[in-house]
């Protein structure tokens, strides 16, 4: 009798067993998550790259973080599925901080490019600006060029008329006397 | 006897426990991820996410329903799980959006850039 209750003892705690750890799952060490050691690579390889190192350590910081969740929870529970899903997430945010990472260095780029921007277009305006005023001082020059020989011209011309009429008083003057010859001779004859 | 009798409680009583981690309402914290999980999927369904990261877009969409049914369904342990994975999706998503945008505002800038340059560079050419 004694001994029957023992089998039946060993055979209930045997059966419990069973059913707890069917419950609690899997207690027989199961094997680690690929999906830890792809967590761990994709946060080192972010961690190792120094764009995301300076220009995301905050979704860095989180995503170790969610690493370090991942390998707790393995460690103390062995929870498979629930490491699988951790070490999802953990992988997720180490690709956040390498997409904030290259926004942030897109947002400097983008900076820098419309830097040289403004100073590409100031520079133009004062180039153009410059060139106008040569423009213009060339136009004035030749302007006053230009004055300058009309005036000499009309100086010349003047001159010109005043010999002309200079000439033709001096011819009138000689006829005058020729006449006045011819007249003496034939009143003389 | 007596010990048969407390075999079969401690039988009943494991029954019991396992049982009773996925029953009852559902927990506050798991009903919170999810609502945050749909926050995320909506803030990245107004960026530009459906046009340069429709993948991760698509994926935490589909995360985001699985979750829900998955509350529906009282299974609070696979919901929280799915929501925490809609929201870094969701983020991502969002993040991958931004990038590109940027990138492509700073191609842009740069090919006007280079028409400037080129410009400047014949500028007594053009001037008369």
């Amino acid at each position: 009798m004694r001994k029957a209750t023992q089998e039946y003892l060993l055979l209930y705690l045997m059966i419990s067993s069973i059913v707890g750890i069917s419950l609690v799952g899997c207690s027989h060490t199961p094997l680690r998550p690929v999906e830890l050691d792809q967590a761990r690579t994709a946060y080192a390889e972010a961690r190792d790259n120094p764009q995301v190192a300076s220009r995301a350590p905050v979704a860095l910081r989180e995503a170790e973080e969610a690493l370090l969740r991942a390998e707790q929870i393995w460690d103390k529970e062995k929870d498979v599925r629930e490491v699988q899903n951790l070490a999802a997430v953990a992988r997720q945010r180490a690709e956040i901080a390498r997409a904030a990472a290259e926004q942030k260095q897109a947002e400097a780029e983008l900076e820098e490019l419309s830097a040289s921007r403004d100073r590409l277009l100031l520079d133009a305006r004062a180039r153009a600006a410059q060139h106008a005023q040569e423009q213009a001082e060339r136009a004035q020059r030749e302007a006053d060029q230009a004055y300058q020989q009309v005036r000499a011209a009309t100086t010349q011309s003047t001159q010109l008329e005043q010999e002309l009429a200079t000439t033709k008083a001096e011819l009138a003057a000689r006829e005058a006397a020729a006449k006045a010859q011819t007249t003496r001779r034939t009143t003389t004859r | 006897m007596t010990s048969k009798k407390a075999a079969i409680q401690l039988l009943l009583l494991c029954g019991a426990m396992g049982l009773s981690s996925c029953a009852g309402k559902p927990p506050a914290a798991t009903v919170s991820q999810v609502s945050q999980a749909e926050l995320a999927v909506q803030q990245a369904s107004k960026s530009k996410a459906p046009e340069y990261a429709s993948l991760e877009l698509y994926t935490a969409r589909e995360q985001f329903a699985s979750a829900q049914e998955a509350l529906h369904k009282k299974e609070y342990t696979q919901a929280r799980r799915w929501a925490e994975r809609a929201l870094v999706n969701a983020q991502l998503a969002e993040t991958k959006a931004e990038a590109e945008q940027t990138r492509r505002a700073a191609a842009e800038l740069r090919q006007s850039l280079e028409a400037l340059r080129r410009e400047a560079e014949q500028p007594v050419l053009q001037g008369r």
